[in-house]
Formats: C-alpha cells, sequence, structure tokens
C-alpha cells in the first residue's frame, strides 16, 4: 500500500508544469492552501475544481495515476464528509429515520469540505509530482535564503535536505541487505505477536544506525577535503531560472483569488 | 548436503517496469562434501544464485533441491527456517550485521533463534571464537572495540555458532589485506575438511578457486557459463576472457613457458610449489 | 627532481591513545611522480594521507605542500584544491544527487564562477571516460564509476596532486581496471603527481617509488625493483609477494639456480629460457 501514496513522489515528463521553475510553483502551491477556505459556494468550488483540473491537464500526469494515489486518502475524504453529513443540523430536514436526522445544510457542507481536501490533496501532490525533490530543496532556499538575515541556517538546512536525498536509495539497499544476513541467522521480521515483532527490528536497525553514523563521518571528511566549508562565498551551479510561464502562472493565480473574493457568498 | 539446482530463473521486482531478469535457466549440482567456487563478474548473478540456498530470494522459474528441502517456483510457503540453519551464510562485510552488547551474545544470536538453549548457545560461542582464532577474553567485549579484522572474525564465528552443513561465503576477505585474506581463506578451508562441509564460495580470485575448489562454475550474464573441474576450466581461457575472467598465475605462467620452450607441461599446476617442481623437472629433462 | 609535498619529523597521535600512530616520518615526494604506500592495516599509512592535505595536522613536524603549509589556517584551501583525495568507500564520498551534482561540489566550494563551472564539469567528466552519466545517480552507478566520477570532481579543481586512499580496495576487478588505468593515464599524459596508499601488489610493482610503512614507523622506501627483493620486510608489513617473486623462490627451494628473484613473468620466462 506505500508504494501506491503519491505525495511525495515524482513523476517523470517533460510539461508545461514540469518546466515551470521550482519557486513559483512552491509560491503558488502554498498561496493555493490559503485560497481554498476562500471557497463556500457552488461558483468558488466551480471555478476552483476548473482551475485544478486546467493545472493537472498542464501536468501530463495521467488522471489514472492521479486517482491510484488518491485512493488510500479516499477513505479519510469519504470519512470527513460523513461526519458533516450526520452531525451538521442546518436547512430542511432530507431524512429521517428514528435517531437519524440528516439536514440538507449538512450534505453540501459534507460534499464542500471533501471537495477542498481533495483538492488540497491534488494540488500539494501535483507540486512533488512535477518538482524533483531537489529542486523542491533549492526553490525552498532561494525563497527562504532572506531569513538568512535572521540567521536562520538556510544554507545548511538545505544542503541536509539534498544530502538526505542523495542516501535514500543508499539507506535502502543497506537495510535489505542487513536485514538478509540477519533473516539468514534465524531472525523472524514478518511474523510472532507484535511486542515480539518490534524486539526482531534491535538487529536491523542498531547495524544501520552504526552504519549511518561511519557514513556521516566519512561524508563529512571527503566534503572537507573537497573544500567545503559552509555557505559563504559558495557558488552554485544548480541555477533557477524563472521564465515568463511562472509570471504568468503566478498572474492566473491572483486572478482567481480574485474572483473568489468576488463570487464567494 | 547435496545441493541441486534445476532450471533456475530469478526476476527481480516481477509485475512491475522496473522488472529484470537476473537469471536464467542454470543448472547446477553439487554433490555432498564438494568446494565449489562461483566466479563471475559483477550483475553476473552469482550474489542472486548463492541468495536462493537458504531461501532469501525465491525462484522465479525452476526449483532448487536443498537436501531434504525443495524450494520451487509457485511452491506453498514453508518454514525456512530449518534450511537456514543448515546453510549459513557469510555475507560480503559480514561485520556490518553485529549489533549486540558483547561478543557472546552476537555469536549466539544466530543458534538463540534455531532454538538452542542459553546454556548450551553460551557453550558454543566459546567453542567458535576458538575456531576463527580469537582468545575467549574476546567474548565479553563489545564487537564495536574490536579491529576490522577482529570484527569479521566475530561475525564468521556468529554463523559458525549455527553448526551449518552447508557454508555460502559471498566475497568473505574482500577489503582485508594480504595477510588477512590468506588466514581466514586457511580457516574456511580447515572447516570445510573438518567438518566435511559442502562449501559454496563466491570470489573474483581465480588464484583462490585453483587453490581451494574441487569445481568451479562461471557465471557470465544471469547463466551458468562454464562449470568443471578447475582443469577443465582453465583450458578454457578464450572462453573466461570472453566473459571478461582469465586464468590464474600459475597456468599463465605455464603458458607463457611452453610458448617460449615448446614444451606441453600439464596444465594442472595449479599452486606455485607444484608448478617450481615441474618446472624444475622440466629444466632437468632439458639439460641432460 | 623537485618536490611538491615534503613531510618533515611528523608524529601524529589519536585523541585518547597513548601510542603514536606516525612516529617522525619524514617523506619526500616528487612532482609528477607515481609513489606507492603499502603497508599492513594499522600501520598509518591512511592517518599519512590524511596529513597531506590538512585533515588532519601532525603534533610534532611539518607537512608542506609547494609553499604552502597545512599548519597555516590561511594556506588550507590552496592545500586541499592542489591536494585532492579519492577515498576508500565510492558511496561515502558521493555528495551531489547526480553526476553533475558531485563534480560541482568541490567547484562551489571554491566560489567558482557559474560559467567557468560547466566548462570545467564538462572537461573533467570527459577526462574520466563519463560523460555519459551527467545525469544519472548514484545509486545507478558501479563502484568503479563512482570513483570516476570522484576523480572527475578532482580534476576539476585542477589539482596537481591526487591521493588515492585505498580507492580501489572496494571494487571488484572491472572496477579496479577502470579506476587505475583513469588515474595512470592522468600521471603519464598531464603529469598530476599520484600518490597512492594500497593493498595492490601489482600497482606497487608499476609504481615510480615504493614507501613500506609498519607501525607507525617508515620502514623503507625505493623503486620497486629493490623493495620487492626484501622478502621478511614485505611479510612483516603484511604484504604478500608477487607472483614471480614466490615462483622464483619455490623453483630455488627446487634446486633451479636463478641468480635473483624476478618481478614479472616474462623477465622470469627469459631467465629459466636461458638456463635450458
Amino acid at each position: 500500500m506505500l508504494q501506491n501514496v503519491i505525495i511525495g513522489q515524482y513523476y517523470p515528463a517533460s510539461s508545461p508544469l514540469h518546466r515551470m521553475d521550482s519557486r513559483s510553483k512552491l509560491i503558488a502551491a502554498f498561496f493555493y492552501l490559503f485560497i481554498v477556505f476562500l471557497a463556500n459556494n457552488w461558483i468558488t468550488y466551480g471555478l476552483l475544481i476548473a482551475f485544478t483540473a486546467v493545472t493537472i491537464s498542464a501536468s501530463k500526469v495521467p488522471v489514472r495515476y492521479l486517482y491510484k494515489g488518491l485512493k488510500p486518502i479516499l477513505i479519510l475524504v469519504v470519512f470527513t464528509m460523513l461526519l458533516h453529513v450526520f452531525l451538521t443540523k442546518e436547512g430542511d430536514v432530507l431524512y429521517k429515520a428514528g435517531w437519524l436526522e440528516i439536514y440538507e445544510g449538512g450534505v453540501i457542507q459534507g460534499i464542500f469540505i471533501a471537495m477542498r481536501l481533495l483538492l488540497l490533496v491534488l494540488m500539494t501532490s501535483l507540486l512533488t509530482l512535477t518538482t524533483t525533490p531537489i529542486d523542491i530543496t533549492d526553490g525552498l532556499e532561494h525563497l527562504l535564503g532572506p531569513l538568512k538575515k535572521w540567521k536562520l541556517p538556510v544554507h545548511e538546512f538545505a544542503l541536509m535536505m539534498s544530502i538526505s536525498l542523495r542516501f535514500i536509495p543508499t539507506l535502502l539497499q543497506e537495510t535489505e541487505k542487513i536485514m538478509k544476513a540477519q533473516m539468514a541467522r534465524g531472525a523472524d521480521f514478518t511474523s510472532g505477536p507484535i511486542k515480539e515483532r518490534a524486539k526482531a527490528f534491535v538487529p536491523l536497525l542498531v547495524p544501520l544506525f552504526i552504519s549511518s553514523f561511519k557514513r556521516a563521518e566519512e561524508l563529512a571528511l571527503a566534503m572537507e577535503a573537497r573544500g567545503y566549508r559552509g555557505g559563504e562565498g559558495r557558488t552554485r551551479l544548480r541555477a533557477l531560472e524563472w521564465h515568463n510561464r511562472d509570471t504568468f502562472a503566478i498572474v492566473l493565480l491572483i486572478l482567481l483569488t480574485l474572483s473568489l473574493f468576488l463570487l464567494r457568498s | 548436503m547435496e545441493i541441486s539446482i534445476k532450471q533456475l530463473e530469478h526476476r527481480y521486482m516481477q509485475g512491475t517496469p522496473f522488472e529484470r531478469r537476473a537469471l536464467h535457466d542454470v543448472n547446477l549440482d553439487i554433490p555432498h562434501e564438494t568446494f565449489l567456487a562461483l566466479i563471475g563478474h559483477t550483475g553476473s548473478g552469482k550474489s542472486t544464485l548463492i541468495q536462493h540456498l537458504n531461501g532469501l530470494l525465491k525462484p522465479s522459474a525452476g526449483s532448487i533441491r536443498m537436501g531434504e528441502t525443495i524450494l520451487e517456483a509457485g511452491g506453498k510457503k514453508q518454514d525456512l527456517k530449518p534450511l537456514r540453519k543448515k546453510a549459513g551464510i557469510v555475507f560480503q562485510y559480514p561485520e556490518h550485521q553485529l549489533f549486540e552488547e558483547t561478543v557472546e551474545k552476537d555469536i549466539m544470536f544466530g543458534p538463540r533463534n534455531f532454538g538452542m538453549s542459553e546454556e548450551e548457545a553460551k557453550k558454543t560461542a566459546s567453542r567458535v571464537i576458538e575456531m576463527v582464532g580469537l582468545p575467549q577474553t574476546v567474548l565479553s567485549k563489545s564487537p564495536f572495540d574490536l579491529s576490522g579484522g577482529q570484527m569479521r572474525r566475530v561475525a564468521i564465528a556468529g554463523v559458525l555458532a549455527m553448526k551449518p552443513e552447508v557454508l555460502i561465503l559471498d566475497e568473505p576477505t574482500a577489503g582485508l589485506d594480504p595477510a588477512g585474506r590468506v588466514e581466514i581463506m586457511e580457516l574456511f578451508y580447515d572447516l570445510h575438511q573438518k567438518n566435511k562441509l559442502t562449501t559454496v564460495l563466491v570470489t573474483h580470485s581465480m588464484e583462490d578457486a585453483s587453490k581451494y575448489a574441487d569445481e568451479i562454475a562461471v557465471m557470465h550474464k544471469g547463466e551458468l557459463y562454464l562449470h568443471g573441474k578447475p582443469r577443465e576450466i582453465f583450458n578454457e581461457r578464450k572462453a573466461l576472457q570472453e566473459a571478461g575472467l582469465d586464468v590464474p598465475e600459475t597456468v599463465q605462467f605455464l603458458l607463457k613457458w611452453n610458448e617460449k620452450s615448446g614444451q606441453h607441461l600439464s596444465l594442472s599446476n595449479f599452486t606455485i610449489e607444484e608448478l617450481a617442481k615441474s618446472l624444475g623437472q622440466a629444466l632437468k629433462k632439458r639439460g641432460s | 627532481m623537485e618536490n611538491i609535498i615534503s613531510v618533515k619529523d611528523v608524529t601524529f597521535f589519536y585523541p585518547g591513545e597513548e601510542t603514536a600512530t606516525l612516529k617522525n616520518v619524514s617523506l619526500d615526494v616528487y612532482k609528477g611522480e607515481w609513489l606507492s604506500i603499502v603497508g599492513h592495516n594499522g600501520s598509518g599509512k591512511s592517518t599519512l594521507a590524511k596529513l597531506l592535505n590538512g585533515l588532519l595536522l601532525p603534533h610534532e613536524g611539518t607537512v608542506n605542500v609547494s609553499d604552502y603549509v597545512t599548519s597555516r589556517e590561511d594556506d588550507i584551501w590552496e592545500i586541499r584544491r592542489q591536494v585532492g583525495m579519492v577515498f576508500q568507500n565510492p558511496d561515502n564520498q558521493f555528495v551531489g544527487t547526480s553526476v553533475k551534482d558531485d563534480i560541482a561540489f568541490g567547484l562551489e566550494n571554491f566560489g567558482v564562477p557559474r560559467d567557468e563551472m560547466i566548462k570545467r564539469i564538462n572537461e573533467s567528466v570527459q577526462r574520466v571516460g563519463m560523460e555519459a552519466f551527467l545525469d544519472q545517480e548514484p545509486h545507478q552507478l558501479s563502484g568503479g564509476q563512482k570513483q570516476r566520477v570522484a576523480i572527475a570532481g578532482i580534476l576539476a579543481q585542477k589539482p596537481s596532486v591526487i591521493v588515492l586512499d585505498e580507492a580501489t580496495s572496494m571494487l571488484d576487478p572491472i572496477g579496479r581496471i577502470e579506476v587505475m588505468e583513469t588515474v595512470r593515464e592522468l600521471n603519464q599524459n598531464e603529469g598530476i603527481t599520484v600518490i597512492s596508499i594500497t593493498h595492490d601488489l601489482e600497482e606497487a610493482l608499476s609504481a615510480d617509488r615504493v614507501v613500506v610503512m609498519k607501525m607507525g614507523e617508515k620502514a623503507a622506501e625505493g623503486v620497486p625493483d629493490a623493495i620487492f627483493q626484501q622478502r621478511d620486510l614485505l611479510k612483516s608489513a603484511g604484504l604478500d609477494l608477487p607472483f614471480s617473486l614466490k615462483l622464483s623462490e619455490a623453483l630455488r627451494r627446487q634446486g633451479v639456480e636463478l641468480d635473483r628473484g624476478y618481478l614479472t613473468q616474462e623477465e622470469l620466462v627469459d631467465a629459466l629460457w636461458k638456463l635450458a
């Protein structure tokens, strides 16, 4: 099931959305998180859905892929919707059976909340689906750059992120290797009561920690040998380029926001 | 224990876009008490093959018989513990698997998992630590306070403690200095003979293969490329070179000598002593 | 010959250890040579390597790289630019998320402007034969390829010395050959000085000079031909003898009257032919 969750995964393609600057995508996604909450009637939700649909089609991520990724979250969405349907007592009663009363307001509220959740998840997924983790890191470093003035370790944070990203596959391989070595010595990671199973992970985690510390130490040494001395005076190979399409996207988002303000009730 | 591999195929990540065939139609019988050297380059499938021998990987097609146990594609889920006890694997850089507070506890990990009593496991630990050439005092130390070479010996002791009948060694000397390499290989060879083990050694070294192995199997591109007695394999120099390998230095030297002298010394002198003897006799013959 | 590195009377202790890891070691490295440093595990050879670019500083004595001194703080960055280092574990020195990013890492640290950086990356990646892999991620590369990327990263810094700290010991034979051929070319065609810490006999045999380390001291220094005749020295330094030398000895035990030990198979075949 874990491999079906698409939040945080990258979908390799070359779409207008993929080619956008990660900064504009980050700004847009962040902005979107707020303006979703402006919608409060059918027209405004319709507008948001239309905007999201256009964005999805511009991303070239297959709808089926998106749907597959959303499936695990659908349960949450349906649950929240039902909560609202049953608990909101506004407007006309639509249905009554014993203690159970469903109101019109509840149904509408439920649908709205479900849409809001779906839209939020879709948009944030689109950000990570069309932007490599390292581009997101770069974008964040640039956007948060001004905070360096207040001694926030923005460069160190970004470096930490990029090194973590670089080592995720390495650590996964390592985990598999150690797991096999312990299984060959009779360790059992898959059966038995939960308490036993938790204990079974000690032989996996201890070696993993030890090797990670060793890696960190060697990596630090290698970085030092290659002249690393903090963020000051460093130049960058990875350059971000702001194009017209980025400006266009931001303008579009501002127009959407204005329309939402005008049309909400 | 006798090992019989039939039409073995393995595909990684089967049913995904990343599917990759790592083994194809491997047929290999390893008789009881054989020392088999498994040679091939990275990606030739030799690591994949040995992981089948104790059920860490399951065949995508074909079957493996390890003594009484049969592992086959689509076979029923079975308890693999008895097999894993009998077929001990020493992985590459085995010191990376150490985790306990003391050497003794770490060595006891395997035996305890396979149901040995605490007391018995302790006795076993004190026995195997000697086998790998470390003093009893090491038992109470933390494995992480030992040197790299000692850690490797402790990890090996942890596998020997399970009293395996089959010993599977995945480049057990990688990263050691030359002296350490010889010591570890001699240790395994000694065990192999004394305990009548069946041994599978994965190696890049033709020298080790020629020195210790009864049989050599060469893997290339996921298939069993050559299999036979060392003498037979070393007669196939062309084929070996096509797989990016070569004959051991003793044989290289013999070939050079035969070419220069026009003599036909047998290519079955694999140790330096044997080679020197046969060269010595050849020289005397010419001299007289 | 002109010195590029000189180590003078260096003693080094690791914190908390009573015996010195290096005792009074002096060593000259000549410009353009290939120097192999051999010795058993724990002989201090890796520590010596780390003193050469100021990753470690001597407690006594000095380490000079051309006109710079590792103990002077202002010199250290120039020294690290000039003396590039390839470590043992290919994974633990790959910093970037792709080949390109990794080669750039050193250049970024030294503040090289972006246009110049791109030029140097493209050039150095060609010199190690990895130009087809610029956008690959580290987990898609073999050990030998990762080490070649590490070398490209150093080349981009325009170094004068490359230190290989057991850089091939975790590689398979093919990876080892790839890396050694790359370095040999740089040494021969571009005059880059190579200092190689190694267990690999064949490699030491083809070096210009060999230094043998033993228990923290320099036990011997000389051309391979001279060093490899000293069998006891090599044994006590935890080293194996080259094949042809072992065979020479075995032949003498068989009563074959060889005048000396031979280092290569060709030489030995010729010598035997003449005897016969």
